[in-house]
């Protein structure tokens, strides 16, 4: 859904997120909800400015959020208060599921097929009934040492090439879907909910209640999070969680109703789009694996990673048409599209591995922009020490942000041990360069350059444009198979001006993409080809630049609802995805109040508010025909598109490795026992055992306060977009966390006085805030605290302080790796207490001294390589150079 | 015809984005260069109105032991409010300024002309709301209501930026109307509204509120008088002490010279 | 918002919430020296209506005072302004020059013309000062010793004032009541200034008017007998007397006055006599300003002169010392004690 989409909820719940302090601008829909008589719900462990705007704030405790939803799932069901007929046609809920599979309840708390020695499941045993193919390649990453570990399958188990899944149309079958998900959550009961939640049963039935009335046909709710969600080791199963809440009471796909993800970052949608991520390739197309045979060949790709049935099964479309932007003329038949010339990943390589690569000087160099992994990577001083490894360093921000200087760290004291050659090459901001935004609602708004960068700011644009020129002079004429693919890339960009500024209307061109022979601008992805004929680089945005001298990102024509003219959304403009299901099976809005997409039987095609995310032709009463495969195998009231069946997955039997159902497990570092389950917490989740990552085992009285980290409207992040800025810098100056008035008095905290904040990982000083928007929890019978700490603060900026950042140990989710940093224990002291916390913590969470294998390494080398580094990369100086300095 | 702003602190989220707005535009320094003190005070570290902050986000919570909520702004509640320079229709601070500095503008709005004040602080004493301060280059300053924004067709930049909009401006009589409009919907849900800036607020306001409790929970007063309330009254006590003061003064100077006359022929014995 | 004036609005729902304005010791210095020399023009005009030959050494002292003081206090008005250049934005409309700016209801507008009033009315009766027989006056030598000082008074100011000498009396009396007048205004309305504030204790204490104009008055009698007595008048000279018994009449009314005011004030005078100035109102202002000069007759402040040099003396100190509470007392501790 879109946020201006709000103001037609007749519900909303925030949860996961504090979307009034952290998406203020998208809050004023709302706002406008609730002027139009919506009930707003802020489900989160503190009362914050979002709760001051809702009609009813629950707190749960951190980490305990599928445990609440699971409790909505189950009242719904008991209530019977499910949307009956949306169940039915758009979700997999009659779907049988294999004979092989166990739940959570058979089971304690593990799925069938867990391998408890690789950490990971074998997801064979989730497939629906009948449709097993082959087992594909097992495990998941969940190693301990993440960059060395075999990667994850990157697709299912499952092959549905041969026949539609068999169902239950009566959801009768013990089997059905439907049948497992009400087992499944049986026990998840007002109590059970309160048990390990902290709220009461009242507050919590209060709100399934509220829920349940504002949905069906006449009326729709929506849900909005953000990271409160995905930064667990179980965030994929939160969103799960809520998106079987809202597959059952039918509000997907409606107007008014749905999941919003409130996205950080102004692009940050756009960095999973286009993406920055080791694992997708642009539009979301899986990226080659080394660890899967079938990825040695195009084909074999195909078939391991798109479906036959479906909207993807276009994807050979997108891949060769990317592959051809890519490589242009050096991409034909015969060398499969230039695929073989495309990068494999050999592990995850995401954050964490990273740095840990890094740490075990794997990884020797690193071009870090836009990022403060420095205050900002979770278990900062990890990543100081890893980085403290490295050969060479680019740093491109605004600021000498902490990454810039990160030997500067109050935790390393002697930085003359550290080898690593740091460039800062400053960049400009965003009012210096054209270019677009995708926010939230996958949107791409186009911002054009309001003034000239000063100095020797220069564009990521630039930056990119100009490395890749000066390195393909350096790879000229090398004959090296693995230089092929980049001798071979195209690189259509002019410059222009005097800072030989590419253009960025050029590089949108190319993400639009045309046909090869003449450029001509392709219109919609419907016009995409495996044959070559078409280029393109990011599918999902064809459609932005249609026509030469079009730019859909910069049309600004509102209007009072969709503003189909403003903007330009992908996919194809549609606002709001799934919005077929706004319509019944026959074509009919659910009703005339929630009127949004619907059938013309004289035009023969959907019409509505928005651009329909169907084809536009194809009829409610169409029949699939399961061997034509593509979009003709599903019927006209399949509106899930993206699903191999069409549907909505109550269960997912594939796609997620931590299990097709969300269950409760307790945080990675807990002081509760997992009230539901033997298995305390995800069986999968990603765990690093190495030094300077200590983590405590469930219930350790050492650390008895949970604590969770987030955001100030008055900070961004880390630091680096705020606290640089005066004008924000006095509107929250100083590191601060907040505790209960109880906790307060228990430590001996005075409100506004100095407290030491530690864990295993680090220890922190910082101020107090004594608040009854903090309370205590009553968890399973035992009286728990919660602590809140913002994560503003490091030590670089007009304004510095301890970073909650150094306190959050590196564990994450099993499907995405995103860390835990929502729900871990603490302890709390009142005064400065610092050093002498960390004079008496275990050495074996300090990471690795600094000295030891970096002076192995001849030192001279290594300045050798990073002079000419320096050389090769252009007039650009080391850091400590006099005429390096960047003038902020 | 009258301008001014309507805040509805029911839906101010606290963002203070009013506050940046108004010092970006207005360009004026961060207070002690950014490097401000927690205050302890909620979310409040700028805790006044100044001559350098003209819009200050007050928070306010009331939060219950229990911590129990019924609905919204019923139990526990956090109140919050941008606080502004109320563009009083009776202005203390205009009455007092001997330099003629403070106007009344076209739109209604009271202005301190920077070249006229000579910094007597006589408006900062005046203020009932404690809004207009003195700066460092020695004049009084507060907010402008954007006077510069306002003579070019633009509104003032705090209620711009604010992304609830909370913060209106436009025509008086228009924002009154959806302030009542607000304070019945309110009503209709339990909460204790009404409008803070009525007529009985010295004259009205062109900057009122929508509150949900006492104006003193706000720091605002619940009856602000205009400093010259008591002039008249002080001068007549004056003149009555005045009157006082040469009577017995007159009578001192002359009763010693009758006493003198009488004692004469005994002072010359001394 | 500090919670202590929280608190007051909470308990008085008409208070204001003014900022304090930092008028500090150049204000404070001000009032008690505008005070002083509005005392001294009123009482010189009383004295030189209905007093004999022997108080003319006390009138001529006045008229030597009043106007240097005044001068004094222009220089710590225009020194306190945050602009000090701009200080005659308050007589003339700075945009539109040359007109004239008085708003009457304003008491800082019409205070600023009652100092330039009587600054005029000082002026000239310092300047017949110069014209009184060499000798008479402190300072005389002044006048011998620079000659062009000498030729003016002996050329112009001494037939000037033969001249006026011979105008009729009704003129005189006018011009008495126009000094007392103007006298008694710059000793007031400092006070009336100081009662139109939104400042919590200043706005309500509408009798501060009255109470810093018995004290402008009660200080300068007492400023004149200290100085009579070292120019060898003794306790029982009949001027001395004279002043004694008009000065206990004002500081009997002051203390009179003062009561008044705290007492309609209740709480909210709180900062005057509790808390950081409390010792100060109480120990100064009160007993030292106010109760010992009254009981000099019941307490032993020594003999003759003694006593009325160290009663004056009392009456001095706790007239500056009310100054600094009245002003600093409710801008304490937003304002330090130190700030000019």
């Amino acid at each position: 859904m879109f946020q201006q989409d709000l103001q037609n909820a007749d519900c909303i719940i925030v949860m996961g997120s504090n979307m009034a302090e952290c998406h203020p601008v998208g809050f004023r829909w709302v706002m406008k909800a609730r002027e139009r008589g919506a009930t707003i719900i802020h489900i989160d462990p503190r009362f914050t400015r979002t709760s001051a705007m809702s009609n009813q704030h629950v707190a749960i405790r951190s980490g305990s959020d599928i445990a609440f939803l699971g409790g909505l799932v189950n009242y719904i069901i008991q209530h019977d208060r499910w949307f009956k007929e949306y169940v039915h046609a758009y979700t997999n809920a009659s779907t049988i599921v294999g004979p092989d599979f166990k739940d959570t309840e058979e089971l304690d708390g593990l799925f069938s097929g867990f391998d408890p020695a690789k950490r990971a499941y074998t997801t064979t045993s989730w497939a629906y009934d009948g449709t097993l193919a082959p087992p594909a390649p097992a495990g998941s990453s969940t190693n301990q040492n993440g960059a060395h570990a075999p990667p994850a399958a990157p697709k299912p188990a499952v092959d549905f090439r041969v026949r539609p899944p068999h169902t239950d149309p009566t959801l009768q079958h013990p089997r059905c879907v439907f049948q497992i998900l009400k087992r499944h959550y049986a026990r998840y009961t007002p109590e059970m909910v309160s048990r390990v939640c902290g709220c009461s049963p009242e507050e919590f039935e209060r709100v399934a209640k509220t829920l349940c009335d504002n949905s069906g046909r006449e009326r729709t709710s929506s849900f909005c999070y953000a990271v409160g969600w995905t930064q667990h080791t179980v965030g994929v199963q939160y969103i799960r969680t809520a998106s079987i809440v809202q597959a059952l009471l039918g509000n997907m796909g409606r107007p008014g109703g749905g999941i919003l993800a409130l996205r950080g970052h102004a692009s940050i949608q756009g960095s999973t789009d286009v993406p920055t991520l080791y694992h997708l390739l642009p539009g979301y197309l899986p990226s080659p694996s080394a660890a899967a045979p079938q990825h040695d060949t195009l084909d074999g790709w195909v078939a391991n990673t798109m479906p036959t049935t479906g909207w993807w099964a276009n994807g050979r479309k997108y891949m060769v048409s990317l592959l051809k932007m890519w490589y242009g003329d050096a991409a034909t038949p015969d060398n499969q599209w230039g695929y073989e010339f495309l990068p494999k990943s050999v592990g995850d390589h995401s954050h964490i591995p990273m740095f840990k690569a890094m740490s075990d000087d794997v990884v020797k160099g690193f071009m870090c922009i836009g990022q403060n992994p420095a205050a900002g990577g979770q278990n900062a001083i990890y990543n100081r020490a890893a980085m403290a490894h490295l050969d060479w360093f680019v740093v491109r921000d605004l600021f000498r942000i902490e990454t810039a200087e990160f030997w500067k760290a109050p935790d390393i004291p002697d930085p003359s041990v550290i080898k690593t050659e740091v460039f800062f090459l400053p960049s400009t901001s965003v009012t210096e360069s054209d270019g677009s935004f995708t926010n939230t609602q996958r949107m791409l708004q186009w911002h054009d350059k309001g003034a000239e960068p000063t100095g020797d700011c220069r564009s990521d644009l630039w930056f990119s444009h100009h490395l890749y020129k000066r390195l393909r002079k350096l790879y000229e004429g090398s004959t090296d198979p693995k230089d092929a693919g980049f001798l071979a890339m195209t690189w259509n960009l002019d410059v222009e001006g005097p800072m030989q500024e590419p253009k960025a209307v050029d590089v949108l061109a190319e993400i639009n993409g045309w046909t090869t022979a003449d450029r001509v601008p392709v219109k919609t992805f419907l016009d995409l080809k495996d044959d070559g004929s078409t280029s393109c680089g990011v599918w999902i945005y064809t459609g932005v630049a249609p026509a030469p001298g079009v730019n859909k990102a910069r049309a600004r024509v509102a209007d009072a609802y969709t503003s189909l003219g403003w903007g330009y959304a992908w996919p194809a403009n549609r606002r709001t995805l799934y919005n077929r299901a706004s319509a019944d099976p026959e074509g009919k809005p659910w009703s005339e109040r929630k009127r949004y997409v619907w059938w013309d039987e004289t035009q023969k095609k959907w019409v509505g508010y928005d651009v329909p995310d169907y084809p536009a032709t194809k009829a409610p009463s169409s029949k699939g025909d399961w061997a034509k495969g593509g979009m003709d195998a599903l019927d006209g009231s399949t509106a899930f598109i993206m699903q191999r069946d069409g549907k909505a997955w109550l269960f997912a039997p594939s796609g997620i490795v931590d299990g097709p159902l969300p269950a409760h497990y307790e945080p990675w570092e807990t002081g509760v026992k997992n009230p539901l389950y033997g298995t305390q917490a995800n069986p999968v989740a990603k765990v690093w055992n190495i030094v300077g990552n200590r983590y405590i085992d469930a219930g350790d009285p050492n650390y008895p306060i949970i604590i969770t980290t987030y955001r100030l409207t008055e900070h961004h992040l880390s630091g680096p977009m705020s606290r640089w800025s005066p004008w924000l810098t006095e509107l929250q100056p100083e590191m601060f966390i907040e505790i209960s008035p109880e906790l307060a008095a228990e430590k001996g905290i005075e409100n506004a006085g100095w407290c030491t904040v530690y864990t295993p990982r680090a220890a922190i000083e910082c101020k107090t805030l004594v608040t009854r928007r903090m309370r205590p929890f009553t968890i399973a019978g035992q009286r728990i605290h919660q602590a809140g700490a913002p994560f503003h603060w490091s030590w670089a900026g007009v304004v510095t302080g301890g970073n909650a950042n150094d306190l959050i140990a590196l564990v994450a989710d099993p499907n995405v790796t995103i860390h835990e940093g929502k729900a871990f224990m603490c302890q709390i002291v009142a005064g400065r207490k610092q050093a002498e916390i960390l004079a008496k913590l275990p050495d074996q969470t300090r990471p690795l001294p600094l000295v030891g294998r970096r002076e192995k390494r001849a030192a001279e080398s290594a300045i050798d390589e990073g002079i000419e580094l320096a050389e090769r990369v252009g007039q650009y100086l080391p850091l400590d150079h006099p005429e390096g300095v960047y003038h902020g | 015809m009258a301008k001014g702003f309507y805040t509805d602190t029911t839906a101010c989220i606290g963002c203070k984005a009013c506050q940046v707005a108004c010092h970006q535009w207005n360009d004026i320094p961060a207070a002690e260069g950014g490097r401000t003190e927690l205050s302890g005070d909620s979310y409040d570290n700028t805790q006044t109105l100044s001559a350098e902050n003209w819009r200050h986000v007050k928070f306010i919570e009331q939060i219950t032991e229990d911590r129990t909520q019924e609905g919204f702004l019923q139990g526990s509640r956090w109140l919050m409010m941008s606080d502004v320079c109320k563009h009083c229709v009776h202005a203390a601070c205009l009455e007092v300024c001997p330099t003629g500095a403070i106007i009344r503008t076209e739109f209604d709005s009271v202005f301190i002309q920077q070249d006229a004040c000579n910094g007597c602080r006589a408006c900062v004493a005046a203020c009932p709301f404690g809004v207009v301060d003195i700066g460092r280059d020695g004049k009084a300053h507060k907010c402008t209501m954007c006077y510069d924004r306002l003579q070019n067709g633009r509104e003032p930049a705090c209620a711009q930026a604010c992304p609830t909009e909370s913060i209106r401006f436009g025509d008086i009589p228009d924002l009154m109307k959806l302030a009542d409009a607000r304070v019945a919907q309110l009503k209709e849900q339990h909460i204790d509204a009404y409008v803070y800036g009525k007529e009985d607020i010295v004259g009205g306001l062109n900057a009122f509120y929508v509150l949900v409790d006492e104006p003193h929970v706000y720091g605002l007063p619940e009856k602000p008088e205009l400093g010259s309330k008591n002039v008249d009254e002080g001068f007549a006590l004056s003149g009555v002490a005045a009157a006082a003061l040469a009577v017995t003064g007159l009578v001192s100077f002359r009763k010693s010279r009758m006493d003198e006359k009488a004692g004469a022929a005994t002072e010359d014995h001394h | 918002m500090h919670p202590a004036l929280l608190q007051i609005l909470a308990a008085n729902p008409q208070s204001g919430v003014a900022l304090p304005p930092r008028w500090g010791w150049y204000v404070i210095l001000y009032f008690f020296l505008g005070g002083l020399a509005g005392g001294l023009l009123a009482i010189a005009a009383a004295l030189d209506a209905v007093g004999d030959d022997r108080d003319r050494e006390a009138v001529r002292l006045a008229h030597r005072l009043a106007f240097p003081l005044v001068l004094v206090c222009g220089a710590l008005l225009t020194i306190d302004l945050g602009q000090p250049l701009r200080f005659w934005h308050m007589l003339i409309k700075s945009n539109r020059f040359p007109e004239p700016l008085l708003k009457p209801w304003s008491p800082i507008s019409l205070g600023s013309w009652i100092v330039m009033v009587f600054a005029i009315i000082a002026f000239v009766e310092f300047l017949g000062t110069l014209a009184d027989a060499p000798g008479d006056n402190a300072g005389d030598d002044v006048l011998t010793k620079w000659a062009w000082l000498a030729k003016f008074r002996r050329d112009t100011l001494v037939p000037a004032r033969e001249r006026v000498r011979s105008w009729p009396s009704a003129v005189h009396r006018t011009w008495q009541a126009l000094a007392a007048l103007a006298g008694l205004a710059l000793a007031g309305y400092t006070g009336v200034l100081v009662t139109g504030t939104s400042r919590v204790a200043w706005h309500n204490a509408r009798l501060m008017g009255a109470l810093f104009l018995l004290s402008g008055a009660s200080t300068a009698y007492a400023l004149l007998m200290l100085l009579l007595v070292r120019r060898g008048r003794g306790a029982a000279d009949t001027t001395v007397r004279k002043l004694g018994a008009a000065d206990q009449w004002a500081v009997g009314f002051e203390l009179l006055v003062l009561a008044l005011m705290l007492i309609s004030l209740g709480a909210l005078g709180r900062p005057f006599w509790s808390g950081g100035f409390g010792v100060v109102f109480w120990l100064g202002v009160v007993g030292i300003g106010l109760i010992i000069p009254l009981a000099r007759h019941w307490i032993a402040l020594g003999p003759g002169e003694h006593g009325v040099t160290r009663a004056a003396r009392c009456v001095l100190i706790g007239g500056f010392l009310l100054r600094v509470v009245i002003v600093m007392s409710p801008q304490y501790p937003a304002v330090p004690l130190w700030h000019l």
